[in-house]
């Protein structure tokens, strides 16, 4: 009790009230923005978090982030443009609506149900952590390899279609991760003879280049940006609209609440797969599925309570074992690193009031997100009016301040200006940068904990299976790896099926 | 039976060349300081070896989804110009932040980058001038980062 009451102290200091205020506002705009994503929002205000205490540092990405993802449903609804990739699940249910008349009713819809998600998310985040942190403490290095393993091998199989891919972008971030002083022996890889290098590479500027440069570089290469059509005016009482709705569909509010919330624990899996598995199961369950893709409630009230549901537990895993689920948590757990607030199970006991102040962010940023998303509803037409030729300049001189205020040099600039270029032409070719990110943050994790394993195993495998808890995430590792492995082969068997097919035929 | 160039062979032997430099050259000669545990080679190693075997898997197995020749691939006209004017503002942003100093390179990419996209002058100025001004004073005199005077010294102090 006397955490929960130091923590709301901590939660009620202005700065951190500022900052959450701050980060929401931030998050509602650019998410808002077709184009611009949650994930490069977050991304431009990590150099701000550098100069922040801890708490007001985490309450700025929380706010920003929960209201991002949220806002990425106006373009979404209004214009058939999803703003995040979750959206995308139900873009066209949303856009269905608005065509109906009523654009009111989707993005209301949408918003409170965000709110619910978001609030269930963060309660179980509230209650869950703790327990699962009480066994995390038990850990060995053993478990915490195999638990980063499995972390970024379902990162490899969530992220797109081609697991093959994803796993060249995994693979690349952890050798970015390598680059600087080893950290066993003290001896440096790949710094070249450069005094900047000996560090290692900043996440920051990696991070920023990845996800905000490269959408520079990408306008740049596309030429000139085409005004958005102008989106329709939201008239009309939001709020006596959408009521009715929830209360037909209290259960899509539970259930995409429940499932988001089981999908954004699983370490590696994040957020964006909730939405799609949410949509798709409230429609197969549905009394009316024929009514899908037509404006249906029941769809946006499961996929948009899943959505928030997944970014608030996604958390879970993120603050008890340092693995993060998306991208976005991957930028947090970096910011947490950046002020000392280690993740681990430790973090419960020796940094307790700090960690259940961030409990109560997630809580308040999901309650202001109701008036402040109704206001961003209301002006929704204004902020899609921005000309996008104007943000873009913007963006890439925020990208160089950012990267350059992180050590004060131009070296910073030049990190981000290259992983600018690397992460364009990566997603050019089909390759998904999250998994990058992910692997920059988990590589030292998983290089350190195979170190110190091997170290305790003289050098033998079957230690990391002897203790049963290893035993199972080894084996949960492994089976995922299988089912990556059977998914990038299966374009193979299909394609030696349909000629064993076609020969037949012909014989 | 013909082999048809695909962006994704194409992005495979990329990998493959990529890794195999890492392979042979780019990987420190390290010797083991510590006698126990991973010698400091042997991670980025497993990983340059992993580059190769994911490279020669996206070479040779079938694509995800269909993908045209090469050939047939239309090509981005500007793609090039975007790319090279890109690089051309990373390198003045490098070199001259120093020396010109932030308010002046920031409003000068602003302007530039803007033209590009198309947007209207009037809109461009406004922020070229209002938005640099501001970040100096947030990043300056908020967070205490040094951001360069230059060559405006004696009118910002």
């Amino acid at each position: 009790m006397q955490t929960l009451a130091d923590a709301l102290m901590l939660l009620l200091e202005p700065t951190t009230l500022i900052a959450l205020l701050g980060g929401a506002v931030f998050g509602l705009f650019v998410g808002a923005i077709p184009g611009l994503s949650a994930t490069m929002a977050t991304a431009l205000l990590v150099p701000v978090t550098f100069f922040m205490e801890p708490l007001p540092a985490v309450a700025l990405i929380v706010a920003c982030a929960a209201m991002a993802i949220t806002a990425g449903d106006i373009p979404g609804a209004l214009l058939r443009i999803p703003g995040t990739p979750a959206s995308a699940a139900y873009v066209d249910e949303a856009h269905a609506l608005t065509k109906k008349g009523k654009p009111e009713l989707a993005l209301g819809t949408l918003l409170l149900a965000a709110a619910v998600g978001g609030l269930f998310g963060s309660i179980v985040l509230m209650t869950f952590a703790p327990v699962l942190a009480g066994v995390a403490i038990g850990f060995s290095v053993f478990e915490y390899f195999w638990l980063a393993l499995l972390g970024l091998s379902c990162v490899v199989l969530v992220s797109g279609n081609d697991p093959l891919r994803a796993a060249v972008s995994l693979v690349l971030g952890m050798l970015v991760a390598t680059v600087g002083l080893d950290t066993m022996s003290g001896q440096p890889r790949f710094t070249f003879g450069s005094v900047e290098l000996m560090g290692g590479v900043s996440f920051i500027p990696v991070m920023i280049g990845v996800f905000a440069a490269s959408a520079v570089l990408r306008a740049l290469v596309k030429g000139p940006v085409p005004q958005i059509p102008a989106p329709p005016r939201v008239k009309g009482g939001i709020l006596r609209a959408v009521l009715p709705e929830f209360r037909k569909h209290k259960i899509s509010l539970l259930r995409g609440s429940a499932i988001g919330t089981g999908i954004g624990i699983l370490p590696g899996v994040g957020g964006d797969l909730a939405a799609w598995i949410s949509y798709a199961i409230s429609r197969r369950w549905s009394k009316k599925p024929d009514e899908f893709g037509k404006g249906r409630t029941e769809g946006l009230i499961d996929a948009g309570a899943s959505n928030n549901a997944g970014l608030s537990s996604a958390w879970v895993p993120a603050l008890v074992f340092g693995i993060p689920g998306d991208a976005v948590t991957a930028i947090a757990i970096g910011v947490l690193f950046m002020q000392g607030l280690n993740p681990g199970p430790t973090l419960f006991t020796e940094q307790a009031p700090t960690l259940y102040a961030v409990f109560l962010v997630f809580l308040i940023a999901n309650i202001i997100m109701v008036p402040l998303g109704l206001i961003a509803i209301r002006l929704a037409h204004r902020i899609l009016s921005v000309p996008q030729n104007i943000l873009y300049p913007a963006v890439f001189m925020f990208c160089l301040v950012g990267a350059f205020a992180i050590n004060n040099t131009v070296f910073g600039i030049a990190i981000m200006l290259m992983f600018g270029a690397v992460g364009y032409f990566m997603e050019e070719n089909g390759f998904p940068v999250a998994p990058l990110i992910l692997g920059l943050i988990l590589g030292p994790l998983i290089e350190r904990t195979m170190s110190q394993a091997s170290i305790i195993s003289r050098g033998e495998f079957l230690p990391f299976l002897e203790r049963p808890m290893s035993l199972v995430l080894g084996l949960l590792a492994i089976g995922v790896w299988a089912a990556i492995f059977g998914k990038a082969l299966s374009p193979l068997w299909k394609k030696i099926r349909n000629s064993s097919r076609t020969r037949k035929a012909i014989s | 039976m013909k082999m048809v160039l695909t962006s994704q062979r194409i992005a495979g032997g990329v990998l493959v060349v990529f890794g195999s430099v890492l392979v042979a050259q780019a990987t420190p000669p390290l010797d083991r300081v510590i006698q126990i545990g991973l010698s400091p080679a042997a991670f980025p190693n497993a990983l340059a070896w992993a580059i190769i075997g994911l490279g020669v898997a996206i070479a040779i197995l079938p694509a995800t989804k269909e993908e045209k020749p090469e050939g047939l691939i239309e090509k981005n006209k500007f793609g090039f110009v975007g790319v090279l004017v890109y690089a051309i503002f990373g390198i003045v942003s490098i070199v001259a932040l120093d020396t010109i100093g932030f308010i002046v390179v920031a409003a000068v990419l602003i302007v530039a980058i803007g033209l590009r996209l198309g947007a209207k002058p009037i809109w461009l100025g406004v922020t070229a001038i209002v938005v640099p001004v501001l970040a100096q004073i947030l990043f300056e005199n908020g967070f205490g980062v040094p951001l360069s005077h230059g060559i405006l010294g004696g009118v910002l102090g």
